[in-house]
Formats: structure tokens, sequence, C-alpha cells
């Protein structure tokens, strides 16, 4: 399995976009994350949750207790206007970063 | 924003720490459950499908851990068990907490107190426009010994329209008064001024309007403007007062507006304000130097009070150069000037010089403190090695026990405060006491929420300073050095010592440099309350009385004055009864130069200027004072139509040395082109007697005092002095009535003993020693309490080294020497040291002296005696102790 690390910022960034889509429990966060990269990125537990509630703690995102598809309890989050900017911000650094990189190792 | 909302959610979340676990502890069940279920569904055993799901997830508690580190509220959540980590701390060390505390909140108090009163009368700006271009303009007379005389109607006139520098020039007096009607009669302070002083101040009316100009003119002045107190005191702040009117003084006059607030900050005693008119009379040229109103000014925008002082200079200058050749003398041999001063500089000059006194002795008393606190906590701090040690091999960072220190510091450093500002408050109202007698213009001190930020800001910073010190011990120290076998050999390392003893010889001498100022002020209150007053104060009673305007007519005084007094003496065991127009010690304002007759004074010499004093005849008995040659003036004198006076023993010696004084004569300087004085209305000189200080011990004109017959010229303001051993409570009942039965609408004021007057005098000299004997005494107790702490502790590190030197044979008082020996270099270096300061510093008390130098020996050498038998009892007591160590049990605990 080609398990790739990502930085702290960068998995801000993948939640941040996921729950751009709609709010989601943490384990759905994770389960999206690996399915969108097609199992490239495993979002651990052990980094999902410090990354949930620091970004709580920021003001980016809330959550609220409700119930899931198969009716279970779980706690749900939800991007806020400030995480929906950060969520713009951030794309367009990665993106400008992401070009720069690949225009420095093309041409090395 | 982000920072604030970051913060109120912190805060809150704070306050739902259980929810917010609990919901925590949940989210992650949900998920390991989820887990499980789809191990299960792959086909796994439900127990393997657990056990994988929890291996998957990892560890709970570490992941807890790092979501709350998240969520940032760790830092709260830290400092609060901190804090209560620290209160905990300091619940079990009782004794150390207390001492700590109290003398923090004593230091605190001290300075808080003082600051505060500091602020709001010298730092705090007065609440009018620009207040610091707001000048009073006034004349000096050095060389005659009057350092302040207000300004003349002429002098207004001139400076309002001969100078460039102002916006506005303004006079502005105060009287006592009575108003209302017989039988409701009260007396207040009225103001009076000229129409520009509203601009000057830059007061708007509450109601109603102010006078104009028009109104400073005779017959146009029965109008006035009542102040906001007194409209709230006397009218309820009836609207409609402006269409009232009030009885000042028998006459009737005009309300015509309310004046705001503001102005009881320029004058707090006035309750009303009317317009000053003047008559012809008043501005006559002889009348240029009837200096009886104080001048006010608001300086232009880009013209200062130097600037202004010059140009006043030149108005003066111009006149003196067109002035007759006697007033050109009398203004040359007066040495006089013109002063140009910002109003609150020069209102607060009587306070100033004590206010800063007392607040630098204040900070020195913090610095004792300060100190003692910094050897507490080191020595504290040091005797927690082991604890240190302990925490860091559990795993503390230094930071974190760097963090938990200060945070019990901060903890104690706050109480301090805190009881400290408490003191202050307390302070307050005596201090008020004193100042509204120093300064009865000024309003009262509050407790100004600006000086106390700004006052407890530096303190926290001081103490912070001071608790940061033995926590940069604990940064500098190995903290992985592993545990010491010995707690206590691992502390105290020499630097450390080192320190604690400079600091504690410091201690010392800023202790002896506030008992010398202590010392000083005593040995000079000393010298003020022996000065021998020439009367007997004993057994009589002092009263002022207002004479109203039908007995003030030149021929019906006399007969006033002997019905009182009559009157008076019927009552049973009273022995004598005299008028004066002033009480002595109470103070007299009535300066006037006088030139001897038959003897001129060579040119140059400076003019002669007396203090006088109207007196009935029975005035010297009455005080019993000492006549030392001639005569007191008596009916003889009235029969014979003599202008007789007497005059005191600083005069008999000034003007007529090595001969009599008894039959000579001198005159009041009139103005010059006045009409001459009949030969036989020319004082004549009958008697000498003792000095009287009549404006108390300090007064420093040093001019000798003249009294006049008081039937002569009756005035306003009248006091009675009564001389009987009845007890006073006794006595003022009859008193009252005798005076009700003389005129029913006389009102008795000030009544007291003249004990009490003569005391009141010294009042504010003895609060300043009492002050700062408390703050010295205060520095040599904590300085004893300092130099007791370093060398307890000295000797509690070396009991060992105590216990071998016993061992091989050292002697008691061998050992009580080795350890006094350290003690007395501290104290010799200390005292030297502040001996030194104390001297350097002293030219700034030397004006708060009453005929004492500055450098006066005895008081130097009884206070360095007094400090340095206190330092040593106070190190004898932990020598005597090591001395008591028992060699064996020394040698075995250790």
């Amino acid at each position: 399995m080609a398990n790739v690390d990502i930085l702290q910022g960068t998995l801000d960034m993948l939640i941040l976009r996921v729950l751009d889509r709609g709010e989601m429990h943490g384990w759905g966060i994770a389960e999206r994350i690996a399915q969108l990269s097609a199992k490239d990125l495993l979002v651990g537990e052990g980094s999902l949750y410090p990354s949930l509630y620091r970004m709580q703690d920021k003001g980016w995102i809330e959550s609220e207790w409700g119930q899931s598809d198969n009716n279970r309890r779980a706690k749900y989050y939800r991007l806020t206007k400030a995480g929906r900017n950060q969520l713009e911000a951030e794309s367009e650094n990665w993106a400008r970063l992401v070009s720069a990189v690949a225009k420095v190792m093309a041409s090395a | 924003m982000t920072g604030l909302r970051q913060i109120l959610r912190r805060t809150r979340a704070l306050f739902q720490a259980g929810k917010l676990e609990r919901d925590m502890a949940e989210e992650m069940r949900l998920h390991i459950e989820h887990l499980t279920r789809e191990n299960a569904a792959n086909g796994m055993s439900p127990d393997e499908a657990r056990f994988a799901a929890q291996l998957q997830f990892g560890g709970t508690d570490q992941i807890k851990e790092q979501c709350r580190d998240g969520m940032g509220w760790r830092v709260i959540e830290k400092t609060f068990r901190d804090l209560r980590i620290g209160a905990r701390a300091l619940r079990k060390s009782p004794a150390f907490t207390l001492v700590a505390v109290l003398t923090l909140a004593l230091c605190v108090g001290a300075n808080a107190a003082i600051f505060s009163v500091i602020y709001a009368l010298l730092l705090k700006p007065l609440p009018f426009p620009a207040p610091s271009k707001i000048v009073e303009i006034y004349n000096i007379f050095p060389k005659a010994g009057l350092p302040k005389e207000p300004c003349s109607i002429i002098q207004y006139l001139e400076y309002k329209n001969q100078t460039a520098s102002y916006d506005a020039v303004g006079l502005w007096g105060s009287s006592i008064i009575t108003v209302g009607d017989e039988g409701s009669a009260d007396r207040i302070t009225e103001a009076y001024c000229t129409a520009e002083m509203f601009d000057i101040l830059g007061m708007k009316p509450v109601i109603g309007r102010f006078f104009t100009l028009e109104d400073n003119r005779p017959g146009e002045d029965k109008e006035i403007v009542l102040t906001q107190s007194f409209w709230e005191s006397h009218f309820a702040e009836d609207p409609s007062v402006t269409s009232k009117t009030l009885r000042v003084d028998g006459e009737t006059y005009r309300i015509i507006g309310v004046a705001p607030r503001a102005i009881e900050a320029f004058d707090a005693r006035a309750k009303f304000i009317k317009p000053i008119a003047w008559t012809q009379h008043s501005v006559s040229q002889y009348a240029r130097f009837a200096l009886n109103t104080p001048l006010y000014a608001r300086l232009k925008a880009g013209h200062s009070a130097s600037s202004a002082l010059s140009e006043a200079a030149a108005v003066e200058r111009r006149y003196y150069e067109v002035a007759p050749e006697n007033m050109k003398a009398f203004l040359d041999n007066a040495g006089h000037g013109m002063a140009v001063v910002p109003i609150q500089a020069e209102r607060m000059r009587p306070v100033t010089p004590p206010l800063l006194l007392l607040q630098g002795a204040a900070v020195f008393v913090l610095l004792v403190g300060c100190v003692n606190i910094a050897n507490l906590l080191l020595a504290r701090t040091n005797s927690r090695q082991h604890e240190i040690s302990i925490r860091s091999a559990l795993g503390a960072s230094r930071g974190t026990i760097v963090f938990h220190f200060m945070t019990e510091y901060l903890l104690l450093i706050l109480l301090g405060i805190g009881l400290g500002i408490g003191i202050a408050l307390g302070c307050l109202p005596v201090a008020n006491h004193f100042i509204v007698k120093a300064l009865p213009n000024a309003l009262p001190v509050a407790l100004d929420a600006g000086a106390l930020m700004i006052a407890t800001g530096l303190l926290v910073l001081i103490g912070l300073a001071v608790g940061l010190l033995p926590v940069l011990n604990i940064l500098r120290t190995k903290l992985t050095g592993g545990l010491p076998v010995n707690s206590r050999g691992a502390s105290g390392g020499p630097s450390v010592r080192l320190f604690s003893s400079v600091l504690v010889t410091g201690q010392i001498a800023a202790a002896l440099v506030l008992l010398s100022g202590a010392g000083l002020l005593a040995r000079s209150f000393a010298k003020a309350i022996s000065v021998d007053p020439g009367f007997e104060s004993a057994n009589v009673l002092a009263a002022n009385i207002a004479v109203p305007g039908i007995y003030r007519q030149e021929e019906r005084g006399a007969a006033f004055h002997e019905r009182l007094l009559g009157a008076i003496s019927e009552i049973p065991g009273v022995e004598s009864a005299a008028l004066a127009t002033s009480v002595p010690f109470r103070g007299l304002d009535n300066s006037n130069p006088f030139t001897i007759k038959d003897r001129t004074l060579p040119p140059g010499s400076p003019q002669a200027v007396a203090q006088f004093i109207g007196v009935s005849m029975e005035y010297f008995r009455t005080l019993h004072i000492q006549l030392l040659e001639g005569r007191y003036f008596d009916q003889s004198d009235i029969t014979a139509g003599r202008n007789a006076h007497v005059v005191d023993e600083r005069f008999a010696r000034k003007y007529f040395p090595g001969r009599s004084a008894v039959g000579g004569r001198f005159s009041y300087d009139r103005p010059p082109g006045a009409p001459q004085e009949k030969d036989s209305d020319v004082p004549i000189i009958v008697g000498v007697v003792r000095w009287v200080p009549h404006n108390g011990v300090e007064d420093r004109s040093n001019n000798p005092f003249i009294y006049y017959p008081i039937d002569k010229k009756t005035q306003e303001g009248l006091s009675i002095l009564v001389r009987s051993p009845r007890k006073p409570s006794d006595l003022v009942p009859a008193f009252r009535e005798k005076i009700r039965i003389v005129d029913r609408s006389i009102p008795l004021l000030d009544i007291s003993t003249l004990q009490d007057a003569v005391d009141g005098s010294y009042e504010n000299r003895k609060a300043i020693m009492v002050v700062l004997g408390g703050f010295a005494a205060l520095a040599l107790f904590l300085s004893a309490i300092g130099i007791y702490g370093v060398l307890a502790y000295d000797v509690s590190l070396r009991t060992r080294e105590i216990g071998i030197r016993g061992a091989i044979g050292a002697s008691r008082p061998q050992i009580i020497g080795l350890i006094m020996r350290q003690a007395a270099w501290k104290i010799a270096v200390g005292s030297l040291l502040g001996l030194a300061s104390a001297v350097m510093l002293s030219r700034y008390i030397a004006d708060l002296l009453y005929e004492l130098s500055p450098t006066d020996p005895l008081a130097y050498a009884s206070v360095s005696i007094l400090l340095v038998a206190v330092a040593l009892l106070a190190s004898y007591l932990p020598a005597r102790r090591a001395a008591g160590i028992d060699p064996i049990r020394a040698l075995r605990t250790e």
C-alpha cells in the first residue's frame, strides 16, 4: 500500500474539502479521503481527531450530534463561513505550491 | 477578532469541560464500534473484530490528550491547575505566606495611598479646557519677607490693557460672609470676580447665565451666580432659581445662573460668585499697591508663563519709571517683582515637597520590602530543590516548572497588592483631613481608577521582577543532575548567597536613609513644639463672630465692643475676656509697610514690614502675654487721644537696637501724595511684649507684630478670647447665650480652646513626621526580618559544618562570633552606605525642617545606633541557634 505521509496543514485542507460537500462524521471523513485518493492517503484516527478538534477551536468547523444513514448516533462536522474562506485560501496556496514544485521537479 | 472569539470559545469550553469530555469519549467509542462492525462484516469473529478495531484506532487516551491540546484550553486548564497547586502550597506554609503577603500589602498600601494623592493633586489636570494655560499673576517682595501678595484693581486693568500674552485677565477672590436673615443667618464663603474668569476657566452655565463686564460696576453688581452644590443644598436644584433672590450681608442679590461643578475644582469653598465692582477710589493712583485680590489669566496659544513674566516685568518697569521717588524707594527696598505661574503648580506648592518626600520614602519602603520578598522566595525555591528534581525526573519540562513557580508567586503578589490597595483606600480619608487643612481650596482626593491602574501595573511588574529572580535561579541549576542525596546540599550555591548578602546590605542602607529622614523630622518637630508661644494657652476659649454691618460704623464700634465684653464677663467663672482680629496660631494676614519716625534707615536697607493685630485692652492680660517694657494701652490713652500701640520684642530689637522702643514713633506708609496724618494720629509705642507666633512657629517672614487698639477700626470678623478655669463644655452654652442677648443675628463660629489652635498649627508637621516615622519603623522592622532570615537560612544550610566545628572543639562564643561576624559585615557596609546616601539626599528634606540643619549629627547618630542595635539583635538570634546545635545530632541527621 503506497501510503503517503500528509502534513498537518494538508490534512486540515483535505478535511475542509471533504466537508465542503456536506456535513459528515469522523469515520466518514477518513473513509471519504481514503476513497477519493484511491487508498493512497490513509488518515489515521490519531491525527484525524486532533485535527478536527483544533479546527473547531479555530472556528473553521462546528459539530452537532445526529443520526447516521443506518440510524446510528454520530457527531456530524460542518464547515463554517470562516472554514470556507480558509479552504479557499488553502486551495489557492496548494495549487500554486503544486505547480511551483512541479516546475522545479520538471526542469531541474 | 478571531482571537477574541477563540478566547470566548475556550472559556465556554472550560465551563463545559465535563460535557466536552463525555462527547469526546462517546465519539471515539462510536468510531471504534463502526470499525468493529466493518471488521465483523469482513468475516472476523466478534472478539477479533473488536480487538482489531481497537488496534486500528490506536490509544484513545493519547488521542484525547492531543485533541485537548488542539483545542488550546490546555493552557487555561494548566494555569488553573497551577493556581490551585500554588494556593495549596501557600496554605501549607502559612507563616511564609503571611509574612510575604503582609510585607507586600504594607509596601503597596503606602505607595498606592501616596501615589493616589499625588496623582489627584499634582498630576491629574484640573477640569478646565487647556488647564496648563491658566496662570496666576502675583507680586513678590522678597526683601520685605512677603513671598506672595495678590494684585490690585489697577494692576488688573494694566495687565488687561497693556499686555499681549493673554486671552483674558481676571480677578477672583473670596471671603466669608453672612447670608440669610436674622435668626437663620449662616456663614459661608463667597467668591467675587470679574466676568473674564468664566472665559479663563472655560465655563458654561448649567442654567441661567453668567454676569458680564457690564456687571462689574457699582450699582450693577447685585447679581450672583450659584455653585452647583449650593444650588443643590440650598435650593434643591430648583430650575426656577433664576427668578429668586438671596440676602447676602443684609443686601438683596438677584440669582442669575448656576455654575458647573468644575468651578469647585478652582475654589472648593465658594458657594456663590458675585461680580467685583470698584469705585473711583480703588483705581486712584495711590491704590496700585492695595493688594487684595488674586489675579488670573489665560495664556494665548504660543505664549508661555516665562514669556508672560518678562512682559509683566515690563509693565511694572513702566510704572516704576513714572512713580514718585518714595514709591521707587519702597519698591527697591522691598525687592518688588512679579510672578506668573501655572495655577496647578502654584496651588499645590505648599504640599508638593512633603508629598514628594513621602512618595520617595514609600518607594524606599517598597525596595526594602521587595528585598525581603526576593530573599524569602529565593530561600523557598532553593529549599524546594528536592521537589524540583522529582518533578523533572517525572518528566516536567523546565518551562512547566518555571510556569508552576511563577503562578504561585503571582498568586502571592496579587494577594499582597489586593490587600495593599484595601489599605490605601482606608488611608485616604485620613489623608484628606490633612489635605483640606493645607489646601482649603482643593477638593478632597478620591481614589482614581487611572491612578490605581498605573500604580497596580507598576507594582505587578515590580512583583514579577522580584518573583522572576528565584525562577531564573531554577533555570540555571541543573535539573537533570539526579536526586541529590542531601536536599540542602544542592541549594544555596555561593552566588545565591552572595546575592542575598548584597540584597540585605542594600536593605540596611535603605532603612537607614528612611530612619535618618524620620530622625531629622522628629528632632525638628521637637524643636518646633518647644518654641515658647509667649502666652499661656491653657484655660482659654476662642471663638469667631461676624459683626453685623450696623456696628461697623466708626463711632459705634467701640460701644459694641464694650457691650460684647461686658456681657461675656458676666458669665460666672470668667476671669477675663478680650477681642482681637485673629486667634494666635490660627494665622492672620495683615502685613503693612511702615517707617520709623526720626530715624531713617540707611539707603537700600530692606523695607520695614510688620503684621498688624487689633486687640482690646484686656488682650495681653487675658492671654498672659508678658510685658517686657513700658505698659499695655489703657483708658488713659483714649482720654488723652493718644494713638498708643504695643510692639513685640522682635520689633524692638530690630528697629530700636540698643535703646528703648517705648516712646518711639512710626507711621504707616501712606501712598505718596496722600494727605499727611495729624501729629496726634502718629502711632506711639507705649509697651513692648513677648513675641507671639501668631502665624504658627513656622512663619518664615520673620516680620514682627504690632498691636493696635481694636476700637480704632472695627471689622467684620472678630475673635473673642475668654480665660476661665471652667471646662469648655460648661462654658460654651453660657457663652452662646450671652452673644444671643447682645444681638441674636450674630453667629458664633469656630469655637475651640486656644490649646487646640496651637496644636492644630502643628498638625500637618506632625502628620508628615508620623507617616515618615511609620515608614522608617516599617523599613527597620523589615530589615531586621531580612537580616534574620538570611542568617537563619545560612545557619540551617551550615548545620553540618557548624556541627563539625562543635565536634572538634569550637566553643559557643566562637560559633556565635562566626555567625555574628558575617552579620556585622553586612550591617557595617549597609550602615555606611545608608549614612552616605542619607546625607546626600538630605537636601530634599531641608525645606521641611524647622531650625535644624539637614546634617544634624545628633539625628544621624541616634538613628544609626538604633539601626545597628536592632540589626545586631536580629542576627544574634540565629547565631545563638547555631551555637545550640548539637554536634552529634547535626552529623547524624545530615
